[in-house]
């Protein structure tokens, strides 16, 4: 398998768990009700790495601007969703060091 | 020897999931080849340790190694309870046998033994290939 077989594999069976994976996002201190869900992607950097994107989904810009990502992000590194990660990973061979860990934000309302 | 992940069944994968995340560990990367009863099988290298008083065992689990050739039908129940606990519904099924995701063959989440431990139910865990070619 060649890392771009394994990174839409991977990205299957992470898709397969995105319940599980919002929930745990849901819980986070940083999450309030806007949160309405994330979206996967995964590609692979210039230096060949692994890149898993996970875009968050808000209801209102308010939530979408409070959001600082750097703060989710040192979060999630000590959430479960990082052993959920991880866990997914090694059945590809890789470990959380093999991921290039990407967060975004979106405002799933169209009028803004 | 460290085992690939990929030659195990989703189902099985799923649940070796759920218990790391019991566990707060990757199971996956405790995996080792080793032989059970003179077959290759995956041994789980990490010690999936249950409170005793759970299944009744308090004081007990200092010779629970013995109770397999000393008492197996009492043997035979634990193995089936820790079995629901850790790789079940956690009410009365142990999601034991896991078919092929190709192919024919399926694998079989094997309670060998226990191990000698204060207070604490240790199962000995493998996972056993039938039909498959390690």
């Amino acid at each position: 398998m060649t890392l771009e077989q394994d990174s839409a594999a991977f990205l299957e069976r992470l898709e397969e768990t995105t319940e599980e994976v919002e929930g745990i996002i849901a819980k986070l201190d940083l999450i309030d009700n806007a949160f309405a869900g994330c979206t996967f992607y995964t590609d692979i950097s210039s230096t060949h790495h692994f890149r898993l994107n996970v875009w968050l989904g808000f209801e209102n810009e308010k939530s979408f601007k409070r959001l600082d990502l750097s703060k989710l992000r040192t979060l999630i590194l000590q959430s479960p969703l990082k052993l959920h990660i991880e866990i997914l990973a090694s059945e590809y061979g890789w470990s959380w060091n093999d991921i290039e860990f990407v967060l975004e934000k979106y405002i799933i309302d169209d009028e803004i | 020897m460290a085992v690939n992940v990929r030659i195990l069944p989703k189902s099985l994968k799923d649940i070796l999931k759920t218990v790391g995340k019991n566990f707060g560990e990757n199971i996956n990367t405790y995996l080792v080849e080793e032989e059970l009863d003179g077959k290759k099988a995956i041994k789980i290298d990490f010690d999936l340790s249950v409170n005793a008083s759970m299944f009744d065992m308090d004081d007990k689990t200092s010779s629970i190694s013995k109770l397999k050739n000393d008492d197996s039908q009492n043997f035979k129940e634990l193995v089936n309870s820790v079995g629901i606990h850790l790789f079940g519904d956690n009410v009365s099924v142990f999601y034991k046998e896991h078919q092929a995701d190709k192919g024919d063959g399926h694998w079989e989440v094997v309670i060998d033994n226990f191990k000698d431990d204060d207070m604490w139910v240790t199962p000995v865990v493998f996972l056993v290939p039938h039909g498959i070619d390690l």
